[in-house]
């Protein structure tokens, strides 16, 4: 989606460029044209729009404030002039470069924040004080923060930036005071500062007094950070790109961090020193006032004051070319033996208490129920300022027909029909007054707690009659009960496709019993229309069923954004086929996998910007999406370039977990090494990150991909590059499982996908290991179990002849396989699987039920759990 | 008139805005939500359109040429053929006043631009009773 | 876990994302005398951080980690300047 969008929001905004460009000249000839200001108004105006629609932060901030000083231009509160065409123009000129960069590179070029800023002040320095609410917002480039917190960074600290700042470095002054609800936004301010460097002095502080132990909010971020660097100006904007009116920027003369401190312990030797080191400054000696200045500092105690000063004179002097100014001004320091005053912090604080309450999480059925009641009381506010309008009857319609959509699914119907009649008798009597009641108790009706819903409640169809005292139905539960539409559809065509299946038998019967083979064939014809059109129906449901998988891949280019600003790295996100659809069940499992397997790429594969420069690589990223059909799979590929998986340490880290032995671990492929990192407790990572971390490996992906009926593989290249590949069936609805006989007669079903052959052994050949059984397959030796015992019935003793067979069902579980003893196979079908639920849910070992074509019920195993 | 059929086809929403990225990013959020999706680019072509065929919706910018939303909602409130039409203003104004003016010209909820996808298919699916 | 909660005690490893902040707060208002071991934490998020410097439990360790030991030091000890 972004791609086009993007390339829409280039041309389009060019023309609007070019638009506004020539309403801005034909102004600048004639103040009084109004229709040219409001033609580079709208232009201004939609840029704003659009551009809003991506993350170029700069460049929004930078419309807005052109937006702002055009719309005071068009209310008369600013007269045009020159300058303000100029700068007008600067920045749509800067807007022409930036489209150039989006096009070229799809982002805006360095150094974007702080030219944005500029101009961006340099605007709103021209609006009039009075100028709306959000221009006060931003800090000007040019409004200077005190910068009186500098003596707060401890002495050594200072010394070093300002040898730094001495030998030729620009220092600046960083103070950032976060928005309270930073956290929210997914800001974790203090480690940006890991990325300043270097970092002469960091000082956190509250903003305010902490509040009592118990009022603590932890997600209000109520910190401020200072901090002294020398890391040039566009870096650091760079960095603090999104939070950049939340910053100033000053530059600092090394002056200012001179601040002599210490206890005022005096002694006699220090007249002579001040009479030597005039003398030494007066004949620009600097040599030899080093030389003085060290002899000194060496018998004195590095607490006291006059300690203090020596190290800034030795500072001082260190330069290339020492400034005397400060020089006699630190001998001053040592004559006169008073401290330089250093302001003591922590006064000025106000004294306001923390009075907010801690956030509380919510959840998209939180949020969308609150989006709800937004709506209806939007309703409200409409209905009671329409009363005298002559439109009455029309907006009162429009507000019964939204209102109604809203409620739909959310109460009950005889509150939507209550609200219908409301609406009526407020139509007939021309007063909002019934209505208005009405949506006041719903409104009112719907703070109260949510109601209990068991689940036959929420299974009842809605009554049509005029019953008040119905369950409520919970919040936002019109999603859901569409779906359980859309699957009972799905079971009921499910249970056609089976029932046909029993028209072959009846062929059979028709031939065999009743020895007529005419009709036979006919019933065989009729099975083959029947047949045709329940697979057309079926895939025509299933179609109901078909989301995009952009439903679940439309969160990932925000989230490898902030992860990716986080970690410092520089990703860019492609994604291709968002518009490949799948199994709504199979959409909804996808989520999670994606969200690991990308956090893991950003995490461990893709390097900093510096280690992929030093190894040719583009500083930039690529972390590649991709969705596409093959056969019945739908199929989503993850690929980066990142530094690849390397088989040597895969290895080693295995053997060193204790999951393999040496000796297996060398004869393992580079393939099979890279593959075990789906191994369950396997973790490359040496140390647990905050994003992928948590100990929780790939073996999580595999296990929610498998049991959607997928899989996942892996293709890493060292240097190069991973690949994850997920193969996931387009619907999860029909399984295809074999019948097996077993515990005496009962019939039950296996995945088909789990097994691997089914074979007849003697039982001659069947070993005993102990107490284990096992038999021989292609030279491997596989363990043999039971169903019988695994289902908790004794199997049947047999005596004599070891030539008798077993029914054996060979079945593949994580990669290994197990014999499985049954009584009789079966035939294989395909079932529409129903889970357990109610009572039964808790029944481990079981997948669920399906119903056969002949009425009987067909137990499901899950062999995962009963193995 | 106030009990609307349960929308057996897929809900229909005309987009109003002059600009041709925000008529894209529309179309492409509510079409893969299901919605069907007409578009018209200013405040005239708009109430024509809502005339001429029958909308679940009507998403409409405010600052237009021709015609702005509000008087196009304006309109279309006094038109008899289309009342009862939920409308949804989305601008890049976020005042309280702006809010109001945009509730007094005929408009049912109004949203601040930019729009994220989930709250434009939330607040789509909301006003029309849909849930595609 | 990076955050482990002992009986009267606290120990904070690895990387403590913006989730810990809760947890923590709740177990350090509910034992004012745990002290707090940070030697093996190598990133902390600005919202553990903060209930860290606003509660001040007493400090067994500080990180290990450079960066924390370095900036970090400071407010957690008290001892702004």
């Amino acid at each position: 989606m972004t791609t086009p969008l993007l390339l829409r929001f280039v041309s389009e905004a060019r023309d609007l460029l070019q638009f506004a460009a020539s309403g801005l000249l034909a102004l600048e000839r004639n103040p009084r044209d109004e229709a040219a200001i409001n033609d580079v108004f709208r232009s201004v105006h939609t840029l704003k729009g659009s551009v809003g629609l991506f993350d170029f932060p700069a460049f929004t901030k930078l419309v807005h404030a052109g937006e702002d000083v055009l719309s005071a231009v068009r209310a008369g509160q600013l007269p045009i002039s020159s300058e303000i065409v100029d700068l007008l123009l600067d920045a749509l000129d800067q807007f022409g470069a930036w489209l150039d960069d989006i096009e070229g590179r799809r982002g805006l070029s360095d150094g974007a924040d702080g030219l944005s800023r500029d101009l961006t002040a340099a605007l709103r320095a021209l609006l009039p004080d009075d100028f709306g609410a959000a221009a006060t917002t931003a800090r000007s480039a040019g409004e200077l923060a005190s910068v009186d917190w500098l003596p707060d960074i401890s002495e050594a600290e200072r010394l070093e930036a300002f040898r730094a700042a001495t030998s030729g470095s620009q220092l600046l002054a960083i103070e950032y005071s976060p928005a309270e609800d930073c956290f929210f936004s997914g800001e974790d301010p203090v480690n940006l500062f890991r990325q300043v460097r270097p970092l002469y002095g960091l000082i956190i502080e509250p903003r305010e007094p902490w509040p009592a132990p118990e009022a603590f909010d932890p997600y209000r971020c109520v910190l401020r950070f200072r901090a002294l660097t020398a890391a040039p100006r566009a870096e650091v904007e760079g960095l603090f790109r999104y939070v950049i009116e939340q910053i100033s920027v000053v530059p600092v003369g090394p002056e200012t961090l001179i601040a002599v401190a210490g206890e005022p312990n005096g002694g006699p030797v220090y007249g002579d020193f001040v009479a030597d080191a005039l003398a030494l400054l007066a004949a620009s000696d600097w040599e030899g006032l080093r030389r003085s200045v060290s002899a000194l500092h060496e018998l004195t105690g590095r607490h006291l004051f006059v300690a203090s000063a020596l190290r800034w004179l030795e500072a001082v002097l260190g330069a290339p070319a020492p400034d005397s100014g400060w020089v006699g001004a630190l001998i001053d320091c040592i004559a006169q033996g008073s401290s330089v005053p250093v302001p003591p912090c922590n006064s000025g604080i106000s004294t306001t208490p923390a009075t907010k309450q801690p956030h509380s999480v919510t959840g998209p059925l939180a949020r969308l129920s609150a989006l709800a009641r937004d709506i209806l009381d939007g309703q409200r506010v409409i209905l009671e300022m329409a009363a005298e309008s002559t439109t009455f009857a029309s907006r009162l319609t429009a507000v019964g027909c939204t209102a109604a959509n809203v409620l739909r699914g959310v109460v009950r119907q005889s509150d939507l029909e209550a609200w219908g009649s409301a609406v009526e008798a407020s139509l007939a009597d021309g007063t909002p007054v019934a209505a208005l009641a009405e949506l006041e108790r719903l409104l009112n009706a719907s703070t109260g707690a949510p109601s209990e819903v068991t689940a036959a409640d929420a299974l009842r169809p809605e009554p049509t009659g005029t019953q008040t005292q119905e369950q409520r139905q919970a919040p936002a539960r019109v999603l859901k009960v569409d779906q359980a539409k859309v699957d009972a559809l799905m079971n009921l065509i499910g249970e056609l496709v089976v029932s046909k299946n029993s028209l072959p038998f009846l062929a059979k019967r028709a031939e065999e019993v009743h020895g007529s083979r005419e009709m036979g064939r006919e019933i065989k014809d009729v099975y083959g229309v029947i047949d045709r059109l329940a697979q057309d129906m079926q895939a025509a449901i299933m179609a109901v069923r078909m989301l995009p998988v952009s439903e679940v891949l439309d969160r990932f280019p925000r989230l490898v954004r902030d992860v990716a600003r986080k970690l410092g790295k520089r990703v860019e996100l492609v994604i291709e086929g968002e518009e490949t659809a799948a199994d709504k069940n199979i959409i909804e499992m996808l989520g999670d996998p994606l969200l690991h397997i990308i956090r893991n790429s950003l995490d461990h594969g893709i390097e900093m910007p510096e280690e992929r420069e030093a190894t040719g690589k583009p500083p930039d990223a690529s972390v590649r999406i991709k969705a596409f059909q093959e056969g019945d799979q739908v199929v989503i590929e993850v690929a980066d370039d990142g530094r690849g998986i390397d088989p040597e340490r895969i290895r080693a880290v295995a053997v060193a977990k204790g999951l393999i032995d040496e000796e297996r671990a060398s004869r393992l492929t580079d393939q099979e090494a890279v593959n075990l990192v789906f191994a369950a407790g396997f973790s490359t990572a040496a140390k647990v990150s905050d994003l992928s971390g948590r100990g929780v490996g790939m073996d999580v992906v595999v296990t929610t991909v498998e049991k959607a009926g997928g899989s996942v593989s892996l293709t890493s290249v060292k240097g190069q590059g991973t690949s994850v590949r997920l193969g996931l069936p387009l619907s999860m609805a029909v399984t295809r499982v074999m019948m097996v006989e077993a515990a005496g007669g009962n019939l039950f079903g296996i995945p088909m996908d789990q097994i691997a052959e089914t074979v007849r052994i003697a039982r001659g050949q069947v070993r005993r290991i102990k107490q284990a059984e096992t038999f021989v397959l292609r030279n491997a030796v596989v363990p043999l179990v039971r169903l019988d015992r695994l289902l908790g019935v004794e199997p049947p003793l047999w005596f004599g002849d070891a030539d008798q067979e077993e029914a054996v069902l060979v079945v593949r579980i994580g990669g290994s396989l197990t014999g499985l003893v049954v009584d009789h196979f079966r035939e294989g079908m395909d079932i529409i699987l129903k889970p357990f639920d109610g009572i039964l849910s808790d029944i481990s070992g079981y997948a669920g039920t399906a119903l056969l074509g002949d009425g009987r019920v067909l137990l499901v195993l899950n062999l995962k759990e009963l193995l | 008139m106030t009990k609307p059929a349960i929308p057996i086809k897929a809900p229909r929403v005309l987009v109003v805005d002059d600009g041709i990225t925000m008529r894209l990013y529309y179309r492409t959020v509510l079409e893969a939500a299901g919605f069907v999706v007409e578009e018209a680019t200013n405040g005239v072509e708009g109430y024509e359109k809502a005339l001429a065929q029958r909308f679940d919706l009507l998403i409409v910018d405010i600052n237009m040429p021709k015609m702005d939303g509000y008087s196009m909602l304006r309109a279309i409130r006094r038109d008899a053929a289309v009342q009862g039409v939920p409308a949804l203003t989305i601008s890049t104004e976020a005042g309280q006043a702006d809010a109001i003016k945009a509730y007094e010209s005929g408009a049912n909820y109004y949203l601040v631009k930019p729009v994220a996808p989930e709250t434009l298919t939330d607040v789509a699916r909301l006003m029309t009773g849909s849930g595609v | 876990m990076p955050i482990r909660f002992g009986k009267n005690s606290v120990v904070l490893d690895g990387a403590c994302a913006v989730e810990e902040a809760l947890p923590l707060l709740e177990y350090l208002q509910a034992h004012p005398r745990a002290k707090v071991t940070m030697r093996g934490c190598t990133q902390m998020h600005t919202a553990v951080f903060m209930v860290l410097v606003g509660i001040r439990p007493p400090i067994a360790s500080l990180p290990d980690e450079a960066f924390m030991k370095r900036w970090f030091a400071p407010a957690l000890k008290g001892e702004q300047a």
